[in-house]
């Protein structure tokens, strides 16, 4: 006789999970044991550092993933043995937010018909659907913009209806993945907000994957996970975190300290500039339609040290980063990076000055998928610096890694690296052909603090006399460290 | 999809108008004598003529609309008399005056007139203009001479001996005497081919059923010809085609299911975020199937639609542009249910190519799922034809219009083709990307931008090795055809013109062939005459004797090499004896009237004979009666009473004795019951010295119909002759290495093979061969039984194709008689021209001009969308520091280098299939199974222009899409 699948409380009891992938160096084992236990209408945050398992728990919890070993019941059905038909009415009690809001939504669909989609696969009425859709556009903010597609809407009104969206069918079980790692601090604590109420309102069973301390605050219980198992437990926010002991008497290590306060990073003094940028704008489109990214910006970035720029979503960081390092051109104004004006430079001689002298990592950098994190490096080498050898430049490569605290990893393919260690892979092909001016795209956004805190010391050791970091993020501790700040929100109103 | 569509039903629109064509051409081109349907009786008299009458036109009834009106012909068989008389109304349009003039009408009452049929009067002098015959009690003067017409059914009738025609049938008063001459009646109507249509076949075939269900309660004197026969041949040859164009159809079908794999690939990674999407939103399997369908459906039926749209229109305009009515075509091409099947089915494939292409699954190496995708389609296909047409047989391929294998395989195959190499293909990119980490950094990063997508490239790779696989197919079919048809034409016509004839050999023999030698068509023509004779060997091996002289191998245009190891003109050296080759024969005098011999003879009552040669080699034979004991003089006259009164004093001239036949005679000679039997008997002649030694007695001895040639010894008597054979026979000789062969029934032949060969030009009929030096030959065979040694067929050369138009126009002009001229630019242009050949050629070049615009659209394609969708990853290798210059090198580097590899590779493809068409299916592009068989002929330097211009073309436009990219002056947002 076989066991009955549905069964009464707790909501969610995952127990012993295991999950292993095949990677290139062998298999790579991404939960190790994990144990959770969530009870109905209770909201957990799961924090945890960079490849801790955070993802795979949530992808197994979600029913897109199965385990390797151990059991995983969530709302009576046992995941690890559900079939496909199970798992797929499972799923419809489910609803699941992605930390890459723009990918959860068709580009061809308007906000209501996303919110709606996952009504009508339920089979919901056309009436209901569209009740149901009005209904959570007014609670998101969006009651006028429901007929806008996501190419006319932000980042933040992006994932607010990629919020709504799931939360559309009433699942008694949502999912979240770092919702607000993408977003600024004031999108990101609107966002909070909102749906914290919607889950209070629709008693919603939640897990939430974060390392953002705004999410913590809004949990009744934070599980931190390391190495792909749950090592302690905080009963709210201004708990004390309890270290996990499992039924064999396994107590878990403690937690690490928190992240020490960042090195400020100053300037050189009495230097040139590094970066001069004069009445500076960037406008795309004309006309009605035209977005005016950057407009009237004067701004100095001395040698050497940490600079940062901040604002909300939409400010226009990326947009002026790429402007300094040649990749844009300015509608008007002037930008001198290093000491060159770079409109006087044709598009060839900007790549031959990005290529000696100026490194950006993007925010969400492109590795070769089927190299490894070395050679992922060394390719960069060998566009900056052709004339040195293979062997050499795999020796610089393996410093660069060193650098970023991935030397144990170098072998591996991105695809086996979580997250945040794909970004230390792209911050140390950056480095590693030692450029004056190393500019980085909100480079801790996919990190949980513990690799943020490490990547910002990493930062700190270059050569602050040589190397001036230009940052856009909002990252509160990396503008801590910073030498100074521009914002974006406050250029603009100057 | 609406390409494919488009292709298929206007190739199905091709193969209904071209059958049409074909039938109707078939029709055309028949002599009068195949297409007609006819009754005849014959009659012993003419007592029931008027039933006779009756009958045939009442059966004639069902098929009169469509066949031109009645031809009535009576042809009247005197027992006794050596000609024919012909008998019909309005004569004149039917036949070519070439002396005299037309006869008047005749009534029977009083002399009649007549014309001669054909150029050759008999040996007396009868049938020449100015000249009579008695014909029962009526009296009848010829007054001209003509050749049929073309037109003229008059071939139906086939009158042995001289024929003379009469003008009048119907108003012909018979008298009592020449009503009891036989006749037979002739009622003959020729099939309009402007009336028949290739849809019509069956309902011809059920027209003369009818006209047989009419005659059968007649009698069985009255006989039916009807051209069903060849019909039916063409129908079988249309089969073959259309099997050829379905065939051509399902390879460009094969190229645009590729394409839509190609195309859906493109879109993978679209289609996969959005599966995820919806199962994230809890989309239930069945939900993310119905999406991926609908993915594949909407543009499958959309295409299908669009293209059976436009085949409607493609066809049609085929259909009124060959007089074809268009409703017919229409509904035969596209309308007809296996076409509509077949269109189902087709967007059935492309549904699951499409499907194949953009869903996730195809991306993981040799997953089950995929592999049964890959299989199962050829699987079933290949069981289907098992259960329904047996196993894949070329030479079942070949016949077989509408095989499964045929229709359907090519497509299923290249499916699978293109998912494995879909799925093998990417591993296969990355290895060599990480294998050039030392390369030059252009070919790195264009290594590895490949292998980063793979399956774009691999999907490019497998496009262009498709379409240039169609293309060159294309190339070399053609070309292979071409080379086929030229073959097929010199060998069929050996050199430039063959002639032969239907009339008596013998005739064609002496007259036509010293004509010929004597310049009656030009003294630059080389005259090679030939004997073909049917022979056994003595392991019972039939085969083809060929009599040519030796020095005429090196000469026959038909040759070729693959037909012998030896160069024909060392075969033709070796089976080479000079002459002379002539029998010995005693000359007759000038004037000679009558053969005299004195015999002395002690024997049997044998009949004697004297064998005359005339001066043209033809021969007669003089009976002196039967031998009695005793010494007498024999005498023989050679002319009858008749032939005497046309002669001159000095005739004959150049005749000659060849020597005695001796043959049962006395009560062993005539009916009675000694007929036959042994007779013996030793005879001494006087006065044919040169012939027979008058001081020795010849012993004779006779026994049933064959009879004993006294003749002196000639050089071929047990002389082994030198031969070219067939393979087989050459392992068929005795321990001494001579083949014993049987000619015609009773002429032993000593043969050595010195040669091999499995073909020899002009000899189209399948079978083994013996050739032999003609000289030789024709002594053996006269010597055995004289008269019969002479030339059957003639090869001739010419300088030039327009000297052989020349020549085939003066064959066909007085003094030659109708003749069987066969010439090779004629056979050559029938052959290109045959609309089986065309419609091949028009599907060939459809498939290569849609391979070649496919490819180039595809790969412009995948340029432009890889361009699209590598956004970020070139901004950022341009935000590291790639020149513009270097990445613009790097994209039209890697689709280059794509583009050739997918080019070579169909190349490979296309020059593989089109041997496996050429040579292992092997039919001629007008649907016949060629001889001598096709070779394969790949023109490299169209294929090599072709491919060079492609990859030209493709590097030139990828490379002013690259420019236009990164052209600009920033880069813009770039790629999120």
């Amino acid at each position: 006789m076989t066991e009955p699948l549905v069964r009464p409380e707790p909501a969610v009891r995952a127990s012993g999970v295991m999950r292993i992938y095949p990677g290139a160096a062998g298999d790579v084992a991404a939960l190790r044991g994990l144990d959770i236990e969530v009870r109905p209408g209770e909201v957990v945050a799961v924090v945890g550092a960079s490849g801790s398992g955070k993802s795979t728990l949530l992808r197994i919890l979600a029913g897109l993933d199965r385990p390797s070993a151990g059991s995983v019941e969530s709302l009576g059905v046992g995941l690890e043995r559900a079939t496909e038909r199970q798992l797929v009415r499972y799923r419809n009690d489910v609803g699941v937010i992605d930390q890459q809001y723009w990918r959860a939504l068709s580009p061809y669909l308007t906000a209501r018909a996303a919110i709606e989609l996952p009504l009508r696969l339920r089979g919901w009425s056309p009436s209901k659907r569209a009740t149901r859709a009005m209904e959570l556009l007014e609670q998101v903010g969006l009651a006028d913009r429901g007929d806008a597609t996501p190419s006319r809407l932000s980042g933040g009104e992006q994932q607010r209806v990629a919020f709504a969206a799931a939360l559309a069918p009433r699942p008694r079980f949502l999912l979240a993945d770092e919702p607000t790692a993408e977003l600024d601090e004031r999108t990101a604590a609107e966002l909070v907000a909102l749906l914290q109420a919607l889950v209070r309102r629709e008693g919603t069973t939640a897990i939430v994957v974060t390392h953002d301390r705004l999410v913590e605050g809004m949990a009744d219980r934070i599980v931190y996970v390391r190495d792909g198992r749950a090592i302690a437990v905080r009963n709210g926010p201004d708990a004390e975190a309890e270290p996990v002991v499992d039924a064999s008497g396994w107590r878990a290590p403690a937690l690490p300290p928190p992240a020490p306060a960042m090195e400020r990073v100053e300037p050189a003094a009495g230097t040139v500039p590094a970066v001069v940028i004069e009445q500076l704008s960037r406008t795309y489109g004309s006309g009605s339609a035209a977005i005016h990214a950057v407009r009237d910006l004067d701004a100095t970035f001395a040698s050497g040290g940490l600079h940062i720029v901040t604002g909300p979503s939409g400010s226009g960081k990326s947009t002026l980063l790429r402007l300094v390092a040649g990749l844009d051109r300015p509608t008007s104004g002037r930008v001198t990076t290093l000491g060159t004006d770079l409109a006087g430079l044709s598009r060839e001689a900007l790549a031959t000055f990005r290529a000696r002298d100026v490194a950006f990592c993007p925010q969400a950098p492109r590795l070769v998928p089927f190299l490894s994190a070395l050679e992922n490096v060394e390719l960069a080498l060998a566009i900056r610096r052709a004339g040195e050898s293979a062997a050499a430049r795999l020796e610089r490569a393996r410093d660069a890694l060193a650098q970023v605290g991935l030397q144990d990893l170098a072998s591996e393919p991105p695809e086996t690296l979580s997250g945040g260690e794909r970004v230390r892979v792209a911050i140390a092909r950056a480095v590693a052909a030692g450029p004056r001016l190393l500019m980085l795209d909100e480079p801790t956004a996919a990190l949980d603090r513990a690799s943020a805190t490490s990547l910002i010391a990493m930062l700190a050791r270059l050569d602050r006399a040589n190397v001036t970091l230009l940052v856009a993020t909002h990252d509160r501790d990396l503008i801590a460290a910073a030498s100074d700040r521009l914002d974006l929100r406050d250029a603009r109103r100057g | 999809m609406a390409g494919s569509i488009v292709v298929l039903g206007s190739l199905l629109g091709v193969g209904v108008v071209t059958e049409d064509l074909a039938t109707r051409r078939a029709l055309s081109d028949l002599a009068p004598p195949d297409r007609i349907i006819g009754v005849n009786r014959y009659t012993q008299d003419g007592y029931d003529q008027a039933e006779s009458e009756q009958v045939a036109r009442d059966a004639l009834q069902p098929v009169l609309d469509i066949t031109e009106p009645v031809i009535a012909i009576r042809m009247y068989q005197p027992r006794r008399d050596p000609f024919r008389i012909l008998a019909m109304d309005g004569a004149a349009p039917w036949v070519e005056l070439t002396a005299g003039r037309l006869p008047k009408p005749c009534t029977g009452a009083g002399p009649c007139e007549a014309i001669r049929i054909g150029p050759f009067s008999l040996p007396d002098g009868v049938g020449e203009v100015g000249t009579s015959v008695e014909f029962g009690d009526l009296h009848i003067d010829i007054v001209g001479v003509a050749v049929p017409s073309t037109a003229l059914p008059l071939n139906v009738v086939q009158p042995d001996g001289l024929a003379l025609l009469i003008e009048g049938r119907t108003g012909f008063h018979e008298s009592a005497q020449i009503q009891q001459i036989p006749r037979t009646g002739f009622w003959l109507a020729p099939i309009d081919p402007d009336r028949v249509h290739s849809w019509t076949l069956q309902d011809l075939s059920n027209r003369v059923d009818e006209v047989r269900r009419i005659l059968t309660p007649a009698g069985y004197t009255y006989l039916l010809q009807t051209p069903e026969a060849t019909l039916a041949g063409v129908h079988d040859r249309t089969q073959v085609a259309i099997g050829r164009l379905v065939f051509i159809s399902s390879l460009i079908v094969g190229v645009l299911l590729a394409f839509a794999a190609f195309a859906a690939a493109i879109e993978r990674s679209d289609v996969e975020l959005e599966d995820r999407r919806l199962r994230a939103a809890g989309a239930s399997r069945g939900a993310r199937l119905l999406f991926v369908l609908g993915e594949a459906l909407l543009p499958a039926l959309a295409g299908a639609i669009v293209g059976e749209l436009a085949a409607v229109g493609a066809v049609a305009y085929l259909a009124s542009s060959h007089g074809d009515p268009i409703d017919i075509v229409l509904g035969l091409a596209i309308f007809q249910p296996a076409a509509i099947g077949l269109t189902a089915l087709l967007v059935g494939l492309a549904m699951l190519a499409i499907v194949l292409g953009i869903h996730p699954f195809t991306g993981r190496l040799l997953q089950p799922r995929v592999v049964v995708a890959a299989v199962v389609p050829a699987g079933l296909i290949l069981l289907w034809q098992q259960l329904t047409a047996g196993p894949v047989d070329p030479a079942k391929l070949a016949a077989d219009a509408t095989s499964p294998a045929s229709v359907l395989l090519p497509g299923a195959l290249g499916l699978s083709v293109i998912l494995g190499s879909l799925v093998l293909l990417p591993p296969l990119l990355r290895g060599l990307a990480r294998m050039t980490r030392r390369a030059p950094l252009g070919l790195r990063l264009a290594t590895i931008s490949v292998a980063r997508e793979p399956l774009r490239p691999a999907a490019v790779m497998t496009l262009l090795a498709f379409s240039v696989g169609a293309v060159v197919f294309g190339q070399v079919y053609s070309a292979t055809l071409r080379r086929g048809a030229t073959d097929q034409a010199a060998f069929a016509a050996g050199m430039d013109v063959r002639v032969q004839t239907l009339a008596a050999e013998g005739l064609f023999g002496r007259k036509v062939v010293p004509l010929l030698q004597a310049g009656a068509v030009g003294s630059d023509v080389d005259v090679q005459p030939m004997v073909r004779q049917p022979g056994e060997s003595a392991t019972l091996r039939t085969f083809t004797l060929v009599g040519i002289d030796g020095a005429a191998l090196g000469k026959l245009r038909g040759w070729r090499s693959d037909f012998s190891a030896q160069d024909p003109a060392a075969l033709g050296g070796a089976i080479d004896l000079p002459g002379p080759w002539e029998m010995t024969g005693h000359p007759l005098s000038a004037g000679a009237r009558s053969v005299s011999i004195d015999v002395t003879y002690q024997g049997d009552a044998i009949n004697l004979m004297a064998v005359v040669e005339e001066a043209d080699g033809s021969v007669r034979y003089l009976g002196f009666g039967d031998l009695m004991p005793g010494t007498t003089t024999l005498s023989a006259p050679i002319f009858t009473p008749g032939q005497l009164a046309h002669l001159t004093a000095s005739e004959p001239s150049g005749w000659r004795v060849l020597g005695l036949l001796a043959g049962n005679g006395g009560d062993a000679g005539g009916g009675g019951p000694n007929q036959g039997h042994r007779q013996e008997g030793d005879l001494t002649v006087r006065g044919l010295p040169e012939l027979i030694d008058p001081a020795k007695a010849v012993h004779l001895v006779v026994s049933g119909a064959g009879g004993m040639f006294v003749r002196p010894p000639v050089r071929t008597d047990g002389l082994v002759l030198p031969a070219i054979v067939s393979p087989d026979l050459a392992g068929d000789v005795n321990a001494s290495g001579v083949l014993d062969v049987l000619i015609g029934s009773s002429l032993k032949l000593q043969l050595h093979p010195v040669g091999v060969t499995t073909l020899f030009p002009s000899i189209v009929d399948p079978g083994r061969l013996v050739v032999v030096d003609l000289q030789p030959l024709l002594l053996a065979m006269n010597a055995h039984d004289p008269g019969t040694g002479v030339p059957n067929q003639v090869l001739l050369g010419t300088p030039s194709d327009a000297r052989t138009a020349e020549v085939v126009a003066a064959l066909g002009r007085d003094p030659f008689p109708p003749l069987v001229v066969l010439s090779r630019p004629t056979v050559e242009d029938e052959r290109a021209n045959d609309p089986f050949a065309i419609g091949i050629v028009w599907g060939l070049a459809i498939g290569a001009i849609a391979g070649l615009l496919l490819s180039l659209l595809g790969v412009l394609l995948a340029a432009a969308s890889e361009l699209r969708d590598e956004r970020g990853e070139l901004w950022e290798l341009e935000a590291q520091g790639t020149t513009p210059r270097s990445l613009t090198s790097l994209v039209v580097l890697r689709t280059v280098a794509m583009c050739a590899v997918g080019t070579v590779t169909g190349i490979v493809l296309g020059v593989a299939l089109g041997w496996f068409v050429a040579t292992a299916v092997g039919v001629g592009g007008e649907g016949r199974i060629p001889v001598p068989a096709l070779v394969l002929v790949a023109p490299w330097d169209v294929i090599v222009g072709i491919a060079a211009a492609l990859l030209v073309l493709i590097g030139l436009a990828v490379y002013a899409l690259t420019r236009r990219h990164f052209g600009r002056p920033s880069l813009g947002a770039g790629a999120r």
